[in-house]
């Protein structure tokens, strides 16, 4: 059983989201505003947030950057700003997720499960082994498996991979992953990205216009699925 | 009236020179009398002849009073004081020359002054004038719409011709004429409706002269008939504040022309955000019913209560896709102004558009064929998953679950082509040509109470060719329809 914070000032969303959540076991605090959502991240064990970018006191890209500034606990965006720019800046001040008004409850427990079974993993360091589906991903070893073969990965094509698949379910913005393996950013790099993903679609997926498992958020980056 | 009083005028101008010209002469001659008594010779009698016809020219004008002076001034020093007295007759021949030498001098003096006096007026004249023109120039500059540039130039051309003139403003469009005329009083302009057919009867007995406004309105200036016969020097005024006019009404025009536009622009982007501000609003309550719906559905034991909250349900979603395609429409409405297009993987957009399409319907199996290589083509990735995931659920709509669905994806020279086929009911002969017109709903689904996707189709078509791309339909001849479209691999530009 988790602890939930949903922030959100509508209160049928507020409502339909808490009955989901205590449907599946959890338990849910609910607020309408940042200021309160602060005292109780503060003072409250919380397990995740629920937040609507569209507060009535503060921005909620303000208040995902506060929230890091002290706790990495995670956060999914719930919104009905649908603009790539804003979720990018959602996802770069550090939201885990985003999901844009109207979603479907289905898909929003299946991102809440996603997220918390890597943000666990991730709190073992020592998970160094990923099995998703087919494939077999070994970090310490640098070696990937499909289907029992081993796939050959150039260097980056390989960090780029293991940077997927060591966030996966999570989006990682083209920003992001540029920073994370060239160290670097700039607009038009991100071009390059796209032929370095389209290559390694290539050496895992069946069909690469159907992807298993590197799914593309158009104009915002990319996430490893894991389920 | 004016007339008359002009050539009395002149008379009184003719008069007024001559006794100008005769006074000086008899004046000239009693002082000469007068100093002959106290003993002055001869020589001095001449310079002083010369001297009035000097005074005589400088104080008339033209050359000829300078003439009369100086014939007459030889004519006196004849008659009172050479020998014989009082006669015009002469003993000494050697006054001969001296009379040719008087008349001479005085002559060249007289003309010579005359020229002086005269290029002293043209001057006075030239900078007067261009005075007006540059008063003219300022007050024209200042107007701000046509009646305004008409008033104005009325009282001006009345005070530079010192003459109370009228002007006509006629538009034929709407068939309004207006009389601007100069109130006697306070010189202000008073404007009046008129009949539009008086006009014409009016300006032929005056001097009239039109300036073309715009091809529907006219500018009447019109003058006394004698100005017809007016001055080089006025008409060349005349025409250069004529010319002011004209580059006034221009500038006018322009500054019409700019504000309609921006007011336009204005209109339009009020009406796109407006538009988007209701499709945004309406996401929070599409995402409430949803949502409710959506855990009813799940939760609720009794079948026909589930039917009915599934109902709810896929209503919601279907208004859903149309608040998407609503602002996907705003946004290339937007977008002539600002959208970028960016280089996008096509299997990435491919991807995405399927897997947002079968989000909402996840039964479906789709086919896709997609080239080995990857295809890079300058879009905007969301307005073009947009296309896809309506020309997606389109065939969803109008297939049932074991019939196939297929996208492909292939490059002919500068053209990546995307296909969505599928081997449902197909589209009837009448309804091709009007597809993808917006708001139109195939009679076919309106009937059987389904919704269309009208509205879907059109923003289909205006995103593709905002691409600079076009968009195809056709049934297949198997059975089923297929869409297709192309962008272009290079960007034009």
């Amino acid at each position: 059983m988790e602890l939930f914070l949903i922030v959100e000032d509508d209160r049928q969303i507020r409502n339909f989201i808490n009955f989901s959540l205590e449907s599946q076991g959890h338990k849910c605090i609910e607020v309408s505003t940042g200021c309160d959502a602060l005292k109780i991240i503060q003072n409250k064990e919380i397990s995740a947030i629920i937040l609507d970018l569209g507060l009535p006191d503060v921005d909620g890209i303000d208040l995902i950057k506060q929230v890091r500034n002290f706790s990495d606990i995670p956060i999914i965006v719930v919104s009905a700003r649908d603009q790539d720019n804003e979720k990018v800046e959602a996802l770069d001040a550090g939201a885990d997720d985003y999901l844009t008004k109207p979603f479907s409850i289905k898909e929003f427990l299946a991102r809440i499960r996603v997220l918390f079974r890597h943000y666990n993993t991730n709190k073992d360091l020592f998970t160094s082994n990923f099995k998703i589906g087919d494939l077999e991903i070994d970090l310490e070893k640098h070696k990937v498996q499909k289907k029992g073969k081993d796939i050959h990965f150039t260097p980056i094509e390989y960090d780029i991979l293991k940077l997927l698949v060591k966030n996966s379910g999570k989006v990682l913005t083209h920003k992001f992953i540029l920073k994370k393996i060239w160290g670097s950013y700039l607009e038009s790099d991100t071009q390059t990205l796209r032929v370095f993903m389209a290559n390694i679609r290539r050496k895992l997926e069946v069909n690469p216009a159907k992807p298993r498992y590197i799914i593309t958020e158009v104009g915002v980056g990319y996430r490893f699925a894991d389920e | 009236m004016k007339k008359c009083k002009d050539q009395s005028y002149n008379i009184r101008f003719y008069i007024l020179q001559i006794s100008i010209t005769l006074g000086l002469n008899i004046l000239t001659t009693l002082l000469l009398l007068l100093l002959q008594h106290f003993g002055f010779t001869e020589v001095n009698i001449v310079v002083l002849y010369i001297l009035s016809v000097l005074i005589t020219s400088r104080y008339t004008k033209g050359y000829i009073y300078g003439i009369i002076a100086s014939i007459l001034s030889m004519l006196t020093f004849n008659f009172f004081f050479t020998e014989p007295i009082f006669t015009f007759k002469v003993y000494d021949n050697s006054y001969i020359f001296t009379f040719m030498v008087m008349l001479l001098s005085s002559f060249f003096t007289s003309t010579l002054a005359s020229k002086l006096i005269y290029s002293k007026d043209l001057a006075s004249e030239r900078e007067k004038q261009s005075h007006t023109l540059y008063q003219i120039a300022s007050s024209l500059a200042k107007t701000s719409d046509i009646q305004e540039i008409a008033n104005v130039s009325i009282q001006l051309l009345s005070n530079l011709f010192e003459y109370n003139i009228f002007g006509f403003l006629t538009n034929s469009r709407d068939g309004n004429a207006l009389m601007l005329e100069i109130d006697t009083e306070d010189s202000n302009i008073i404007t009046k409706n008129i009949d539009f057919n008086i006009i014409h009867s009016t300006i032929s007995n005056y001097f009239t002269i039109p300036i073309k406004l715009s091809d529907t309105e006219m500018f009447y200036l019109c003058f006394p008939k004698e100005f017809e016969g007016m001055s080089d020097l006025n008409k060349f005024l005349l025409n250069s504040i004529i010319m002011q006019i004209y580059s006034s009404v221009e500038r006018v025009y322009l500054i019409r022309e700019k504000e309609a536009a921006k007011s336009e622009t204005e209109r339009e982007r009020f009406k796109n955000n407006l538009l988007r501000a209701i499709s945004h609003d309406l996401r929070t309550p599409l995402a409430r019913i949803r949502g409710a719906a959506e855990i009813l559905s799940h939760n609720l034991d009794e079948n026909s209560y589930k039917q009915l909250v599934s109902g709810i349900y896929e209503d919601s979603t279907w208004l859903t896709r149309l608040v998407e395609n609503i602002l996907g429409l705003t946004r290339i409405q937007e977008g002539s102004l600002s959208l970028s297009l960016q280089l996008e993987a096509v299997e990435e957009i491919i991807s995405e558009a399927i897997h947002r399409s079968t989000k909402y319907f996840p039964d479906r199996l789709i086919k896709i064929t997609v080239p080995d290589e990857v295809l890079f083509v300058p879009m905007d990735g969301k307005l073009i998953v947009q296309v896809l995931i309506n020309l997606i659920s389109n065939a969803i709509e109008h297939t049932t679950e074991d019939e196939d669905i297929t996208i492909s994806v292939w490059q002919e020279s500068d053209r990546v082509w995307f296909e969505v086929s599928d081997k449902g009911t197909g589209i009837r002969d009448l309804e091709l040509p009007r597809i993808f017109d917006m708001f139109y709903v195939s009679n076919k689904s309106r009937t059987d109470g389904k919704q269309g996707m009208g509205l879907g189709l059109a923003i289909c078509k205006a995103i593709v060719n905002y691409h600079d791309g076009e968009i195809y339909a056709t049934n297949n001849k198997d059975g089923g329809a297929t869409f297709r479209f192309y962008l272009k691999k290079q960007e034009d530009k």
